[in-house]
Formats: structure tokens, C-alpha cells, sequence
């Protein structure tokens, strides 16, 4: 095994497990958005007593949410995409077009990691007016899901054609 | 920029680059090296277009969607329905357009709708005989119901980017909903002589109660949903909650049909849905606020203007230019793009923004089940297993009754109207 293939076979498994654990986060985080608007309706009917942060929260859910699946998404390659101008290429070809699309997403990853982490210590100092956090939370979602889609994106293209092509 | 942004954006798509990716990359490359605007800015708008409450809606009607689906109550609908009109001249044709009718009630998406019903309903056609081609563009073509009948994420997307009321959009959609329904029926059951559709014996009373009674706890979906929204109980989203709530207390405790082990395949596979779209939704937000900044909505405006003022006019030119569009960009970056520089020209028309929504959607929607890019004929085509060209092939004669309810929906703005002035005084 040369040095490369070492190489894809270690990112790919980060990638796998990174995968794993963005499912595992994710599972809790959608329980937890379907309840704090549910228990809003509940409290506010039943109870007479609204939640005033439930707004903010479940908006900080769905963002969080939302980042994590369009990250698991890259790595299912569930993204809506169209293939029939690619799949009409020589394969020669075609494999070459696949790794570029891969290190594409992945540029794109990239880009929202860092701009995520600067636009996060940028507002840390603003907070959210009911919940009193800081709005880098509301930023922090676009860094984490960019990190991963930057590793799903270059194990991908590392990836032999099987995997990578889907 | 905006051209820029269009030309990069297609040369990506054509290399098979995401559509979401493919419209955050054209940003950001536009943003990077024609604008004088910091990269950062297409980062925060995507998460400006994400933050919302408003389309944290768009998961929580999917979730509803998939609980009902996982555990077969799509099953025990779509045999109600059946039971009642199966019997009518093409039987099972007619069963799969009121499925849909009942189910829109439930999902807000035609995709959804395609793929989870379809699977259900072309099994059934194609048991009876009919084509599987036919089975599966008649499933295609009647999922565009799903978004018109509330709930409908597109009414939704809307609503969030027209500030205008969800509420008033969801009463708006049921008649042209109603009125896609009877126009697909009536076609059906005049080509159905011609085409040897077969049809079923009429279902006993007994039969139709016993499948009535089947179905109920499912049936009150809608009833929760639009009922709760309607009535001012609650917002669209919280509606949304109740019936994720709603959909799960039935499945797992009424029905019994779903297992505390399915729970964590049905909730990730809803978010990984949902994420396609408000992904997209994500990255379209900066190509819009590009747009908006280049002023490119005044110039298409006055382009639309210089040819016509005449309202009638115009609303045609947006229909042939929605419909085009549906077919070969996605449903919902097309609402989210379109919709801030249309409604500006319509307004001052005097075109009411609520009747505005149900036309711009209905276009869109009718584009989803049109080839070559329309997402319900992919996934008709994979549920069904059968080549996706005899799908676009047989969809065809379907888009006759849709196209005909979208003149009439139009030209007629109290078919949308009426009801919300009815119920929103």
C-alpha cells in the first residue's frame, strides 16, 4: 500500500466515524426541536404560561439541525445533483470529473469553516435578546457542518469509484 | 454579478456539483472577485436565510410525512380511498389522484408525496394490470397536489420570503388544490374507455367503514394541522410540532405500527431530507442578496414592463418563465430567487400577493412532475424501477388537466382568494 492509499484509507474512516458521531448529535438535537416548540403550544394552551425563549431556542435547534444533516447529507450523497451530462463521459473521464466535484464540495467545507469561525468571534460579544447567549452559537453550526463537509468531500474524492461515485 | 453568478452556477451543475454547493460556490466566486463586498457576506447570508421560524417548519412536516409512511398508514389511506371511488371508470387511476388529495392533507411536499405513496399506489396499478409507465406519470403528475393542499413547505418558503401570512396562503391553496383533484379525475375518466383502464367492484358499506374506521386516527391529520392554523390556535410551525407529535402518538401507540428502534432511521432520514432543501435555501440567500444589491430585479422588472403592462400579459410571460424554470432548476431555489424581484412587479399590478403565491408555486410544482429535471419523475421512476425516459413520456397527457386549473387559477383570483377572506376577516 503506497503512501496515498494509506492515506484515503485513514481519511475515509475519520470521515465514516465523523459521520457516525454528527448522527449520533443529531438524533438528541431533533427530540429536542420538535419539544421545545410542542411544549411552547403545551405551556401556552394548558398552562397559560408561554415560554418567551422557545422562539430563539428551537431557531438555534433547527440551524444546528440543519448544518449537521446537510454535512450527513454530503456524505450519503443525498444532495440533489444532476449526472446526465457526466454519465455520458468516457469513464476515464468521468473519474476525473467525479474527484473534481468531490474537492469542489470540499473547497466549499472548507470556505464555511473559516468564515463560520470568523463570523462567530465576530459577533461573540452580541447576545440573543431572550436567551441572553451569545449569537456566535447561531454561527459556530456553519463552521462544524463545514469542517465535515470538507472531510466527507476529500474522502470522496480519495475514495475508489464504487464509493465515491454515486 | 448576476449573469456571472447564473453561468458559473450552470457550468457547475453540468459537471454534477450539488445544486446547493453549485449556488454557494457561484457566490462566493462572485462575491470573491466582481463585488466589493467581504467573502464573509455569502456565509452570513446563509445563515440569515436559514434562521427562521418560519421554515423550521419544512423538517417538521417532513418528519409527519415519513412517520405516516414507516409505519404503512400511507397503506390503510389509500385503501379508504380505494374503497370509495375505486369502482369509478378508472378505478385505480382515480384512487391514486384522491390518495393524493387525502395525503397533501398530511405532507407538505410532492416529492414526498411521489415517493411515499407512489411506492404504495403503483405496486397496486400495476397488480391490476395498468402500465407501469402509466402508473408511475400518473403519480408524478398527481403529487403536485401535495404542496397546493395544506400544509405545503412551498407555501411556506413563500410565506417567509413574501412576509405575507402562511396561515392565509394555506387557506388559499385548498380549492385549487380540490379544483387539480376533480380536473384529474374528469380526465381520467374520460381516457379511461379509450385506454382499457380496469376498475374495481364497488366496495360494499361495510367495506368502506371497516377501512374508514382504519384510517381515522390518520384522517384527523389534516383536521389537526389546518384546523389548529386556521382556527388560531396555532402558527403554521408550532401546527407543525403538534402533528410530529400527533403522527408519532398514532403510529407507535394507536397503530402500532412503528418500533422505538425505527425511530432513530425515520428522524435522521427526515433532517437529511429537510437539509436538501433549506441547504439550498442556505447558499440561494446570498445569490439573492447579490442580486437585490445589483439591482437586478428593477432591470428585469422593466424588461417584463417594456413589453407589456397588461396584468393578464404579464402573469402569462411569468407562467411560461415559472414553467421553463421548473423544469430545469429546483422547485425551491427557483421560489426563493424569484420570488423578491416577481412580487414587487405584481403588487403594483394589484395583484394580490396571496393569489401571487398559489400561482408562483403551482407553476413551480408542475414543474417537479415535468421532464427532463422534474424530481417527482426520478423518484416515481426509481420506486417504480422502470427507465426514467417511458416515465417522462407517459407524465405527458397528465399535465393537460394541471396546466388547465393553472389558467384557471390565474385568471380567477377568487378561486385562491375566496376562502382566506372567508376565514382571515
Amino acid at each position: 500500500m503506497n503512501v496515498l492509499d494509506a492515506a484515503a484509507v485513514s481519511i475515509h474512516g475519520l470521515s465514516a466515524k465523523a459521520n457516525r458521531v454528527t448522527e449520533l448529535a443529531l438524533l438528541p438535537l431533533t427530540v429536542a426541536f420538535v419539544a421545545i416548540i410542542f411544549s411552547s403550544v403545551l405551556t401556552r394552551f394548558v398552562f397559560h404560561y408561554p415560554i418567551v425563549e422557545s422562539v430563539e431556542l428551537s431557531r438555534l435547534a433547527f440551524v444546528w439541525a440543519m448544518c449537521l444533516a446537510s454535512a450527513i447529507g454530503i456524505y450519503r450523497h443525498a444532495h440533489v445533483a444532476i449526472f446526465n451530462l457526466r454519465d455520458r463521459m468516457p469513464p476515464s473521464w468521468r473519474r476525473g470529473v467525479v474527484i473534481v466535484v468531490h474537492l469542489l464540495c470540499a473547497a466549499f467545507g472548507g470556505l464555511m469553516a473559516v468564515y463560520g469561525i470568523e463570523l462567530s468571534v465576530r459577533v461573540w460579544p452580541t447576545t440573543f435578546p431572550t436567551l441572553g447567549w451569545s449569537q456566535a452559537w447561531l454561527y459556530l453550526p456553519l463552521a462544524v457542518a463545514g469542517v465535515l463537509i470538507a472531510l466527507h468531500g476529500v474522502s470522496h474524492a480519495l475514495a475508489p469509484q464504487d464509493v465515491a461515485e454515486p | 454579478m448576476t449573469i456571472a453568478v447564473a453561468l458559473i452556477f450552470f457550468a457547475l451543475v453540468a459537471l454534477s456539483v450539488p445544486m446547493a454547493i453549485g449556488l454557494g460556490l457561484a457566490s462566493a466566486a462572485v462575491m470573491a472577485w466582481l463585488s466589493p463586498f467581504p467573502l464573509s457576506t455569502v456565509f452570513q447570508r446563509m445563515i440569515a436565510g436559514m434562521d427562521s421560524f418560519v421554515l423550521s417548519a419544512i423538517p417538521l412536516y417532513i418528519l409527519t410525512a415519513n412517520l405516516m409512511n414507516a409505519g404503512g398508514i400511507t397503506d390503510r389511506l389509500f385503501l379508504f380511498v380505494r374503497r370509495l371511488v375505486g369502482h369509478f371508470p378508472g378505478g385505480l387511476a382515480q384512487a391514486n389522484v384522491g390518495a393524493n388529495m387525502v395525503f397533501s392533507g398530511i405532507s407538505g411536499s410532492a416529492v414526498a408525496d411521489a415517493g411515499g405513496l407512489g411506492n404504495v399506489m403503483i405496486r397496486a396499478m400495476r397488480e391490476q394490470g395498468y402500465r407501469a409507465e402509466m402508473a408511475a406519470g400518473l403519480s408524478a403528475a398527481a403529487s403536485v397536489i401535495g404542496p397546493i393542499i395544506p400544509p405545503s413547505i412551498p407555501f411556506v418558503i413563500y410565506g417567509a420570503m413574501a412576509e405575507v401570512s402562511v396561515g392565509k396562503l394555506f387557506a388559499a391553496g385548498i380549492l385549487p388544490g380540490i379544483a387539480i383533484g376533480l380536473a384529474m379525475a374528469t380526465f381520467i375518466a374520460a381516457t379511461s374507455r379509450r385506454n382499457g383502464y380496469p376498475r374495481d367492484r364497488r366496495a360494499t358499506l361495510v367495506e368502506v367503514a371497516k377501512s374508514f374506521r382504519e384510517s381515522i386516527l390518520a384522517l384527523l391529520t389534516p383536521v389537526v394541522i389546518v384546523g389548529g392554523i386556521l382556527g388560531g390556535v396555532f402558527t403554521p410551525t408550532e401546527a407543525a410540532a403538534v402533528a410530529v407529535v400527533y403522527a408519532f402518538v398514532i403510529s407507535m401507540f394507536a397503530y402500532r405500527v412503528i418500533r422505538w428502534k425505527d425511530l432513530p432511521g425515520i428522524l435522521l432520514e427526515s433532517m437529511v431530507t429537510s437539509s436538501i432543501v433549506l441547504f439550498m435555501i442556505a447558499t440561494v440567500s446570498s445569490v439573492s442578496w447579490l442580486m437585490a444589491v445589483e439591482g437586478a430585479g428593477t432591470t428585469f422588472v422593466a424588461a417584463l414592463k417594456a413589453v407589456s403592462t397588461e396584468p393578464w400579459v404579464i402573469l402569462l410571460m411569468i407562467n411560461a418563465g415559472l414553467l421553463v424554470l421548473g423544469c430545469l432548476v429546483e422547485s425551491g431555489a427557483i421560489l426563493i430567487l424569484m420570488t423578491p424581484i416577481l412580487l414587487p412587479l405584481v403588487t403594483s399590478l394589484g395583484i394580490d400577493p396571496i393569489h401571487f403565491g398559489v400561482v408562483i408555486v403551482l407553476n413551480l410544482m408542475i414543474g417537479v412532475a415535468t421532464p427532463p429535471v422534474g424530481m417527482s419523475l426520478f423518484v416515481v421512476a426509481h420506486v417504480a424501477r422502470i427507465p426514467l425516459e417511458g416515465v417522462m413520456r407517459a407524465v405527458l397527457p397528465f399535465l393537460v388537466p394541471l396546466l388547465v386549473v393553472l389558467v384557471l387559477v390565474t385568471y380567477v383570483p377568487s378561486l385562491s382568494l375566496w376562502l382566506p377572506n372567508q376565514l382571515f376577516r
